[in-house]
């Protein structure tokens, strides 16, 4: 302790004994970071530089994956005012920390301001400059260049009272150039890339209460959600087809706005019973609704009728009323056993319908009423059972019943015949979880869990029927040291009529830290996730239906590893490298997706996807000067692809990305 | 020297002087010595219960102390309504003159380093439980396994001023979630690493409300939108609808039917490198659909062996839900 130290706890001393009280020290141990001004404790630190990068290979992969560019970049900041009294003048706690400013692909600001017992303003903004081409599918010709912010406002009063008010406002817009594609007169015709102009935006605006009747905690928020699309479709004067036919229009012409607004009720209530049981509910109701207009001018060849005009116009609207609540109750007969019981609920009558009308220059006009309803309720209990046998063993157990109707009808109208399918199921779902925890000594930790499911009906033939899942986790928690070890194993089997369907999923994964002294630590891991998969696909050959088994298998090994020094308090250099690795099914064939003489001919490149990518790293700050650290830092990304088919073009890339920077703080 | 407050008599100066003095000779310790001499409190400053107040810890834990205005927990300390009980330092670690009258030791106080998991949890919702978010935390896998509020939670030494998380979020839950780790190793990803996001965007590491999708059963502990929906839609807002003609899937079953959201070799996040894949898997006419008769097969019309046929969403551009076609063409 330094004589700063034990002047202060002197003076603290001295002052304890004038209050009546043991010792208030006032800043005890060494200079506290910070500065202090009239009532508050003020901190600020930014750190600014220039960050580079270099890439070599498919950018475009590149920019879909990690995307950092060149320039100068406000890193990271933070700027803190604490009331060290919590008696401050407007405000107690005001918290900025921004992140990426000035042109990074993921940017972000965060604030948060407080004044005790009287309000709670919470707000964050993020923008992600989002560039994906999608390569690997549409042929390539989907992609998107957007930019995407979100912003959430919260705002509370009188926070720790017993009757508070809450106002949100959540902001969300992307805009920018996309690439999509269109189809041009049906299943025969062709598809033609088209540019769009990306506008989306939602508004949503809140306003609650909560209060407490009758020992009941009640919390009311209505929310007012409103979207809008109004992204416009662009294509040149002449388009080409996709298809290498060289086939153009001449004219293509699409807008379609879309406007929605999803108004909702949250109620949620809580109550607690003197510690041996505690109620609470959570319902919600949302109304949404949409509204839309399509308007679509084609000129250009038709498979069938030479050259032809076509306009389209669509209008309809849709709604999505959903109901749903929540009901738990906890129950804790003795300070051993755990009880908790939920109850939910779910419903929903999704329904739309549009007007489809196209005139065209080879037969006319159509004209066509079309409509869906897809009805969906959901009632699900499930109980959980807790119980601590000694300090060193405990178990759960637990079951859950799921009952689900999904109604469906669609439908449309021709001049005055309406032809409709309706139908109805309803699949259960029954579920077991079990598990024991051990705590032989105090530091280990070991968790076995298991859980068992039946299904009947499931709709779909990848939806889990017979599954069943197995898992393992030992933790060693040490002063210094952290070993973890945990195995995960994953299978569902879904035998239909026509095809079976089986997934199975193992995980193991290990990883540790080491911590040996206060400037010098090491940490690493590795997993191993493995998937197989077996289906059935059926599809069309030559006009020919056809049906083969389809496989996909991937092994994925990742690892990672860190450590970290620092010399002197002056000097801090941290490495480290993360790198994973699919291995796929050990094949290494580049070819058609349709491989003749092959055991599954369709499909048979797209069964496994080895790839790597690997992601070493260096960091080093130093102190120059009490406040003021030099940083530098390099990442290298490289990602290899070893197979190339039709449908996924090669995307292999190197990337030198790093920057180099000044941080200061006081 | 020792001198006991109940022994005190109330306005005697010169005793109050002489009990004093030890306590400035435990001022300059950080931790009570043993042998040391008895800390005292004046008996006006204790209340009912053994409850000291806030200030007399400050002798012996300055480095907690020091800071402590920082803590979202000193609202209790500067709260003069609130009960003893429910003020600074004894409001979680119970009342601390017996600590005190025994110069120190986690048997005589609260301390949250020795006790069981359930007893941690249940001290901590003492005041927390009434919040919406945790409404769900005895029935989370975290809970049931061991995993309650200090696994994360770091009250006196955060690294994050918000939530007081022991570390970074990420880290923290990568520490046993390491093949969640592995899976934000891929190529494509959510921005986590990056900072654009967090885990709790989507998760609710306190359990989460049964979710509306998949029958309800799985997945668990996931951070639901305002109106208990998928939590997907909270960013990609154009994907929520309603539409004229939903893709069943994605409202029955959710994204997941289709997408791996922690991270893909696919650059849609797609469970399949390619999406014909993902598509056929489901198309083959097998599954009960949603009316009764399997889901439906490609139209004959697709002749597979045509490339163009390879790129469904070439002309099914509208697969998260269409207004304007059955078949999500437009």
């Amino acid at each position: 302790m330094n004589s700063k130290s034990l002047i202060l706890i002197s003076l603290g001393a001295a002052l304890a004994v004038a209050q009546s009280t043991v010792a208030p020290t006032l800043e005890p141990v060494g200079k506290p970071r910070g500065e202090n001004w009239n009532d508050y404790n003020i901190t600020d630190s930014f750190e600014t530089g220039y960050r580079f990068s270099t890439v070599g290979g498919s950018l475009s992969k590149y920019k879909s994956d990690v995307n950092y560019g060149n320039g100068i970049r406000v890193l990271s900041s933070s700027f803190s005012m604490f009331s060290r009294d919590g008696k401050g003048g407007p405000f107690d706690d005001l918290l900025i920390t921004t992140q990426g400013l000035g042109n990074d692909p993921y940017e972000s600001a965060s604030l948060r301001i407080a004044k005790n017992r009287w309000y709670r303003y919470d707000m964050i903004w993020r923008l992600n400059d989002y560039i994906n081409q999608g390569l690997s599918i549409a042929a390539g010709y989907h992609a998107l260049a957007t930019t995407h912010r979100l912003q959430d406002h919260d705002l509370t009063l009188f926070p720790q009272a017993k009757s508070k008010i809450f106002f949100g406002y959540s902001r969300s817009d992307q805009n920018g150039p996309a690439l999509s594609t269109i189809n041009v007169y049906g299943l025969n015709g062709n598809e033609y890339p088209v540019n769009q102009n990306v506008k989306r935006e939602q508004n949503e605006y809140r306003l609650g209460g909560e209060t407490v009747l009758a020992g009941v905690r009640i919390n009311i928020l209505h929310g007012w959600s409103n979207y809008k699309d109004d992204t416009p479709v662009n294509a040149p004067a002449k388009i080409i087809d996709l298809n290498g036919n060289l086939t153009s229009l001449a004219t293509y012409f699409r807008r379609e706005p879309i406007h929605g607004t999803s108004p909702y009720w949250r109620g949620t209530l809580f109550r607690d019973f003197s510690h041996w049981l505690s109620l609470n509910g959570r319902f919600t109701y949302t109304n949404g609704k949409g509204q839309f207009i399509q308007n679509e001018t084609a000129i250009g060849p038709s498979p069938s009728a030479g050259d032809i005009n076509r306009l389209i116009l669509v209008f309809g609207d849709s709604w999505r009323p959903v109901t749903t609540g929540n009901f738990t109750l906890s129950l804790f007969p003795t300070s051993h056993l755990t009880l908790t019981n939920q109850t939910s609920v779910y419903n929903t009558r999704m329904e739309g319908n549009n007007f489809y009308q196209e005139f065209n220059s080879a037969n006319l006009d159509f004209a066509q009423y079309n409509f869906q309803v897809l009805d969906i309720r959901t009632i699900s209990n499930s109980t959980i059972a807790n119980y601590q046998f000694t300090k060193w063993i405990a178990a759960f157990a637990g079951y859950q019943y799921s009952d689900r109707q999904i109604r469906s009808v669609t439908g449309q109208t021709v001049d005055t015949l309406t032809d409709s399918i309706a139908a109805t199921q309803t699949n259960i779902v029954h579920t077991g979880t079990a598990g024991v925890r051990i705590r032989a000594l105090k530091p280990l930790t070991i968790v076995l869990d298991s859980e068992v499911g039946r299904a009947n009906l499931p709709i779909y033939p990848t939806s889990e029927q017979n599954f069943h899942a197995l898992g393992a986790r030992v933790q060693l928690k040490l002063k210094n040291v952290t070993l973890g070890a945990h195995t995960k194993a994953n299978y569902n089997f879904n035998s239909t009529t026509l095809n079976a369907f089986s997934s199975r999923s193992r995980t193991y994964a290990v990883d540790g830290s080491w911590t040996p002294r206060p400037w010098f630590s090491v940490a690493g891991g590795y997993s191993k996730i493995h998937l197989d998969t077996a289906s059935g696909l059926v599809y069309y050959l030559l006009y020919t239906p056809t049906s083969s088994l389809y496989s996909y298998v991937s092994n994925v090994h990742s690892i990672f590893a860190q450590a970290r020094v620092a010399i002197r308090n002056r000097v801090d250099l941290t490495a480290g490298f993360s790198g994973v690795e699919d291995l796929g099914d050990g094949r290494s064939l580049n070819g058609p997706l349709y491989a003749t003489g092959a055991a599954h001919p369709f499909a048979y490149s797209a069964e496994t996807f080895p790839m790597a990518f690997r992601s070493p790293m260096a960091r080093l700050s130093v102190r120059v000067h009490q406040q003021i650290r030099w940083n530098a830092g390099y990442q290298y990304y490289g990602y290899r692809q070893d197979l190339v088919t039709q449908v996924i073009p090669q995307q292999g890339y190197r990337a030198n990305t790093g920057y180099t920077s000044l941080s200061w703080s006081f | 020297m020792g001198c006991y407050i109940r022994s005190m008599a109330p306005g005697c100066s010169l005793r109050l002087a002489i009990c004093f003095l030890p306590s400035f000779v435990m001022m300059g310790q950080a931790v009570p010595q043993p042998g040391a001499t008895k800390p005292l409190v004046p008996p006006q400053s204790v209340k009912p219960g053994g409850f000291v107040g806030s200030q007399v810890c400050r002798t012996c834990h300055p480095d907690v102390t020091s800071t402590f205005f920082k803590n979202p927990h000193n609202k209790s300390l500067v709260d003069a309504k609130l009960p003893p009980s429910a003020q600074g330092c004894e409001s979680c670690h119970g009342p601390g003159l017996n600590h005190i009258e025994n110069r120190g030791g986690k048997a005589t106080i609260r301390a949250f380093s020795v006790m069981q998991p359930k007893q941690i949890l249940d001290a901590c919702l003492t005041c927390h439980n009434q919040t919406l978010s945790r409404a769900n935390i005895q029935l989370s896998s975290h809970t049931t396994a061991d995993v309650v509020c200090t696994s994360c939670h770091s009250i006196h030494k955060s690294t994050t001023p918000k939530a007081l998380l022991a570390k970074l979020q990420t880290e923290l839950c990568y520490t046993c979630h390491t093949d969640v780790r592995a899976q934000f190793s891929m190529p494509f990803k959510h921005r986590v690493n990056e900072g654009f996001m967090t885990c709790s965007d989507c998760h609710n590491p306190h359990g989460g409300a049964s979710p509306t999708w998949r029958t309800a059963s799985r997945p668990r502990m996931m951070e639901q939108s305002l109106a208990n929906e998928e939590p997907c839609l909270k960013c990609h807002v154009d994907k929520r609808g309603p539409f004229v003609f939903e893709h069943a899937a994605v409202r029955t079953d959710g994204c997941e039917s289709c997408h791996q959201p922690h991270g893909s070799a696919n650059a849609r996040l797609l469970k399949r490198p390619s999406a014909f894949a993902v598509c056929l898997e489901c198309h083959n006419g097998a599954g009960t659909g949603r009316i009764n008769i399997g889901v439906p097969k490609q139209a004959p019309g697709h002749n597979m062996a045509d490339p163009r046929f390879h790129n469904c969403t070439s002309c099914h551009i509208r697969v998260h839900g269409s207004n304007g076609n059955q078949y999500f063409l437009r």
